[in-house]
């Protein structure tokens, strides 16, 4: 279970001035649900073009299952199914016929095939209405039905769950779990580091068309809880914090501070902050941690973080 | 072959191929209305072939005098447009990235795509025909073609015709090919459809100057109306022969320029 399906070799791409990809290097192992994660901009859906061939490497190439696209990309299309950007689809036609017609186009369509995979989404019941009707969140369903249609090994999904309501974000997220669980290696874009945690083994955070870092998805997460300080004198907190057992991150949130620790830790910083003359107003959970947070950070273009407890607590692999 | 089966079950769906159909197949309706209403020939126009002027009240004349309002320009029209729609119009629409996720080879739906375009032309003509002879019958009732010279059975009179359809529709082919290919170029239907049928009449209006004249073998515009030889006794191949060649030429060398920059094109959409 451990060979590489898909990977990218050197893959560059620039457009006039812009070079939207920059010799980009990835390996997504058979079984992996594979996060591909990155701000908006970063280059993401230029990528999935490359892998699905729809448009030309500057440089590099990508492989599949030993498959070169674009030199191969017919034999690779086989093995890879997927969408990049919205999933477009005829509107005059029903989702049934649109799937047929894809299902032509890769082999044949087994109408069996296409009950199953319409059911798998949940448009089993729109099935005969026309594509033109549907919102963006069926569209959406039922373009990654229609990227399970011909059974390939690989999954290609570009921020699949865009658009979706809370319930359909969960159904698409069960549903990404459950094709990991069966053995089919997921390659997925988002710019949600919270689905990426939900769902992936391995991930890789890009921006500005590289690499910034890459590995499993426990050692992207940051240890322990992160709870929000707020208090007098931010200088002499940090001073403070910088004495704690365990180095905890401390990253600064406008007036107050985010601090990252071990949950046992939290009674202990509070004492040592309270000993230390230090007003303690309020220590409260942060909000979810989000990707743009992780970025300043493995980045390191964090604006006056207090020096002497600036740690970095990502275990991140190179 | 499959694709070619899959383009004309997605032509089907789209309202402009019935629309198409419909208005192509008005046009021998308007013109038996208007050899009903003509109590002559007219000032100009097909009149030059000479039998029309004895046969304003025979109905079998209705689908080469249609033939004569399609050729110079509504037919290389509708050529325009088809071929403009072929891969311009999935662009628009964003179905082209869905497409080409499948492992479908781009010169094959290139291919597919070209000659569904020229069935539907083929389909129009043979509509417009049936349409025409119908038309005639009714109104006229139809009879041999007699002409001062000779006269057709009316089944010569109707092989004649038919032939002279295909012919057009090979000429035409020249047109779709030129379509397609602005089609790849530009990713916008209209405006690859525009570009084709200005480039057509600009050619046409420039070779009516003496000085192109050495051009005119040489550029399939020369040819939508070689069809008129077949109404000659005997039968004058030479133009012909020479516009199947010239239009084959064409078809192909455009076709296969569009191909060139289709092949390799991103797909941005």
């Amino acid at each position: 279970m451990n060979d590489v399906v898909l990977s990218t070799h050197g893959l560059s791409k620039r457009f006039g001035e812009i070079l939207a990809v920059d010799g980009l290097d990835l390996a997504v192992h058979a079984g992996d649900v594979y996060g591909f994660l990155g701000p908006n901009g970063a280059g993401k859906t230029t990528v999935i073009r490359m892998i699905l061939g729809l448009i030309w490497p500057t440089e590099g190439h990508v492989e599949v299952l030993g498959k070169r696209v674009p030199g191969q990309r017919e034999a690779a299309l086989r093995h890879l199914g997927g969408f990049v950007d919205d999933p477009v689809f005829y509107g005059a036609m029903t989702a049934r016929r649109n799937l047929w017609l894809l299902g032509e186009m890769s082999g044949s369509a087994d109408p069996d095939r296409i009950e199953e995979v319409l059911e798998k989404v949940g448009l089993a019941e729109r099935a005969d209405s026309k594509v033109g009707g549907f919102s963006h969140g069926m569209k959406q369903r039922l373009g990654i039905a229609q990227a399970l249609l011909h059974c390939p090994e690989i999954i290609v999904l570009d921020e699949p769950t865009s658009g979706l309501d809370p319930g359909g974000m969960r159904d698409v997220r069960e549903l990404i779990r459950d094709l990991g669980r069966q053995g089919t290696t997921v390659f997925l874009s988002s710019h949600l580091l919270h689905e990426v945690e939900l769902v992936c083994t391995r991930a890789a955070i890009v921006n500005r068309g590289r690499v910034v870092v890459e590995g499993p998805v426990e050692d992207l997460r940051p240890d322990g809880m992160a709870v929000k300080v707020v208090v007098g004198d931010r200088d002499r907190t940090a001073e403070v914090l910088g004495l704690l057992p365990g180095e905890p991150a401390v990253v600064r949130d406008g007036d107050d501070l985010m601090v990252t620790m071990p949950d046992e830790g939290v009674p202990e910083m509070v004492r040592r902050l309270v000993a230390a003359d230090v007003d303690v107003r309020a220590v409260v959970p942060a909000p979810e941690r989000g990707l743009e947070d992780v970025f300043l950070e493995l980045t390191g273009v964090q604006d006056e973080a207090p020096r002497p407890t600036r740690r970095k607590r990502w275990k991140l692999r190179p | 072959m499959k694709l070619l089966w899959l383009e004309i079950v997605k032509m089907r769906y789209q309202k402009r191929t019935w629309i198409g159909l419909i208005g192509l197949a008005v046009i021998p309706i308007i013109v038996t209305i208007a050899i009903y209403l003509s109590d002559g020939p007219g000032g100009g126009g097909p009149t030059a072939l000479p039998f029309i002027a004895a046969a304003l009240r025979n109905g079998i004349i209705v689908p080469i005098l249609s033939l004569f309002g399609l050729a110079p320009f509504l037919l290389p029209l509708a050529a325009s447009m088809v071929g403009a729609f072929t891969i311009a119009g999935e662009w628009e629409t964003g179905t082209l990235k869905t497409i080409l996720g499948r492992p479908v080879r781009r010169g094959s739906l290139l291919a597919a795509k070209w000659g569904v375009a020229l069935l539907y032309l083929f389909a129009a003509l043979l509509l417009v025909f049936i349409v025409a002879v119908l038309s005639g019958l009714v109104v006229f009732g139809i009879d041999d073609l007699a002409t001062p010279f000779f006269t057709y059975t009316i089944a010569t009179a109707l092989w004649l015709s038919f032939l002279s359809y295909l012919l057009a529709l090979a000429v035409v082919a020249s047109v779709v090919s030129l379509a397609v290919l602005f089609s790849t170029i530009t990713g916008s239907s209209l405006t690859a459809a525009v570009m084709a049928l200005v480039l057509v009449i600009v050619v046409q209006i420039l070779l009516s100057f003496s000085y192109f004249d050495f051009l005119q073998p040489y550029v399939f515009t020369s040819y939508f109306t070689m069809w008129a030889d077949l109404f000659q006794e005997p039968v004058v191949w030479e133009q012909i022969v020479k516009g199947l060649i010239c239009t084959t030429a064409w078809s192909a060398a455009l076709t296969g320029a569009a191909w060139w920059r289709f092949r390799r094109r991103d797909i941005l959409i």
